[in-house]
């Protein structure tokens, strides 16, 4: 072993003992003693500043996943419908099985007819579901688009 | 039987009794082996107060899983076992700790934050050591706090590491050679 590597050595030991030279071996000995006796044998927590840290990021992760829910909730499963006029297509309950599609569509008017525009209510409209793209047959048709006259 | 022989075998009685819930047996053990785990704590974290908060967590842990623990008579490698994961487990938390508050400090815009990884004109001894020791890797810090500040063997090194003598020599060899050239100031 040459020189370096004893005064390295030597280095780390001082280091060790300098720091547990008055250390309270007794204290450590009570706190396990402690921990045991009361049953808390959970993981301690870090330090106060990675706890904010921590607290910090599952708020910020608790308030985009609202967010985001309450986005969701402004437009559920709304459509427009393509036909003339500007009424809303709201899809209240789907349902699939293989080969066959089904929902229940309820119709709104989306602003209140005028006398002029009473003539563009809506009287059609085109109701689609996800589909698999092996479902589309082609022509500008596929299983899962359905039209609806009125 | 020899002095060494029969201190064994005390511990392995030891160990026996805490096994079946004896926490007065426990609590002896702890007191007869947190002088080297506390070493063992601070030669890798380089600072006694997150050594102690290592060693209490190791013991509590090694408390719950006393039952894992086929053969008694080997407690004290058990457990410096699971006192050196603590301190990786806390060096890695640190350096987590390190990223976050370096990113803090990007964000407001001036270095306020004092991070671990900040280089002091006038760093004593014990932050040199410090920081040094979070320069290496897991292995190469616990490889030489037990060889070269425990003078433990390189067999029992490896006992404890879980690897083979040729690795633990390497990482030996490794640490010393980092430590040189961080520890340079210190050494001259």
């Amino acid at each position: 072993m040459n020189q370096d590597h004893r005064d390295i050595d030597r280095l780390l030991k001082a280091n060790v003992e300098q720091q547990l030279a008055d250390f309270d071996w007794d204290k450590l000995a009570r706190s396990v003693g402690r921990r045991l006796a009361t049953g808390d044998l959970r993981r301690r927590r870090g330090r106060p500043v990675v706890r904010a840290f921590a607290v910090a990021a599952a708020i910020l992760l608790v308030v985009g996943v609202a967010a985001v829910v309450l986005l969701n909730r402004k437009t559920p499963n709304a459509d427009t419908a393509s036909g003339p006029g500007r009424a809303t297509v709201v899809i209240a309950r789907r349902a699939a099985e293989k080969g066959v599609g089904r929902c229940d569509v309820r119709i709104h008017d989306a602003v209140k007819p005028t006398p002029d525009d009473t003539a563009q209510r809506p009287r059609w409209c085109v109701v689609t579901l996800p589909e698999p793209a092996s479902d589309d047959i082609g022509h500008d048709r596929n299983r899962a688009s359905l039209a609806c006259l009125f | 039987m020899t002095d060494d022989g029969r201190r064994k075998s005390g511990i392995a009685a030891l160990v026996r009794a805490s096994q079946a819930g004896d926490k007065v047996a426990f609590d002896r053990l702890v007191r007869l082996h947190q002088q080297q785990a506390m070493r063992l704590a601070t030669g890798m974290l380089g600072d006694v107060d997150d050594a102690a908060e290592a060693v209490q967590e190791a013991l509590v842990k090694a408390y719950t899983r006393l039952g894992s623990l086929k053969i008694p008579g080997r407690f004290r490698v058990w457990l410096l076992r699971i006192v050196a994961h603590e301190a990786i487990s806390r060096q890695r938390a640190r350096r987590r700790q390190a990223g976050f508050l370096r990113l803090a400090a990007g964000y407001v815009g001036k270095r306020t934050v004092r991070t671990p990884d900040a280089a002091g004109q006038t760093e004593d001894l014990k932050t040199a050591i410090k920081r040094a020791m979070a320069q290496l890797t897991a292995k190469e810090a616990q490889a030489i706090t037990l060889f070269g500040l425990e003078d433990l063997p390189h067999e029992e090194v490896a006992r404890i590491m879980g690897c083979s003598t040729q690795s633990t020599r390497w990482h030996v060899y490794r640490a010393r050679q980092k430590l040189r050239l961080l520890l340079r100031e210190h050494l001259k």
